[in-house]
């Protein structure tokens, strides 16, 4: 059983994050949702976690924050974290790579753009 | 004015295209403003900042007919499951995601902006020149933006 924990301040965005998930091969897996990046913290620290997916505009503590705690964490170093969101360009997505960063993808996604971005996760999960 | 409005008329459409295509799976077409009024649908709203690279505010209002439709597709639900909330979530959300879409689409791809969350609003678009009309499923939907400083925005479209 694969955790994922999806973190956004949206509803709307959270369900069609793990829905796209559940297509792409992860409909096994326990999905856990955060409405910020410090209760996301919380979950990847409270749980075995495999895959950690943020967006970057969140109240209280955004995606950037919980990336840099993410990737300070010895424990947590390793987790693959995906950035969804929809202030990302460019610029932003070199910067967010070079801070860890597993992948970044732009709102609106699609499984088909998931599907790319995760598929040696994909490939793990399967194994 | 009337250049700015013809500079953003076809980045506002394809992104309001793409964010309800993929979110929803509904087409948009561009309407007039008359087309809107004659729809005489209960409108909802919501604001969003953009802080950088230039100030600048985006009101979005939509129908609440439109967006139970919407909703009921996402989230495969029948209208009376549907609460408030989770429609004024869609709402913000469907904003957002333009919003991020017209800077990716204005902006150099070197070039970082940022975006303020969005909020819920009882305006009525119609302060500002820069309006694009829509409609979706036969229920209207209009992106409004306003900015202190046009000649910025104007700018950042002509580079």
């Amino acid at each position: 059983m694969k955790t994922i924990v999806i973190a956004d301040d949206s509803a709307t965005a959270r369900m069609m994050i793990k829905r796209c998930l559940e297509i792409i091969g992860f409909s096994e897996a326990e999905f856990l949702e955060a409405v910020n990046g410090k209760e996301a913290l919380g979950l990847v620290k409270q749980n075995q976690v495999n895959l950690l997916v943020s967006d970057l505009n969140m109240p209280v503590m955004d995606g950037e924050t919980l990336l840099k705690w993410v990737k300070a964490s010895p424990k947590l170093i390793d987790l693959p974290v995906l950035i969804i969101t929809s202030a990302g360009n460019e610029a932003k997505c070199k910067q967010l790579m070079e801070m860890g960063a597993f992948a970044v993808a732009n709102k609106p996604i699609n499984p088909a753009i998931l599907s790319n971005i995760l598929a040696p996760l994909i490939a793990a999960n399967e194994g | 004015m009337e250049e700015l409005h013809r500079l953003l008329q076809a980045k506002v459409t394809e992104v309001m295209e793409e964010t309800l295509e993929n979110m929803a799976f509904t087409s948009v077409d561009e309407c007039s403003a008359e087309e809107i009024e004659e729809l005489d649908q209960q409108l909802m709203g919501v604001n969003l900042l953009v802080t950088e690279p230039v100030l600048f505010e985006m009101h979005l209002n939509s129908s609440q007919e439109l967006l139970y439709q919407l909703a009921e597709n996402m989230y495969a639900m029948e209208r009376e499951e549907l609460d408030d909330q989770l429609i004024k979530d869609l709402l913000a959300e469907i904003l957002n995601t333009v919003a991020g879409l017209l800077m990716t689409a204005i902006l150099p791809p070197e070039t970082k902006f940022a975006l303020g969350l969005p909020e819920l609003s009882d305006e009525i678009v119609g302060g500002s020149e820069l309006v694009f009309n829509y409609i979706a499923e036969d229920c209207p939907i209009t992106l409004e933006i306003k900015a202190a400083d046009l000649d910025s925005l104007q700018a950042l479209l002509q580079d």
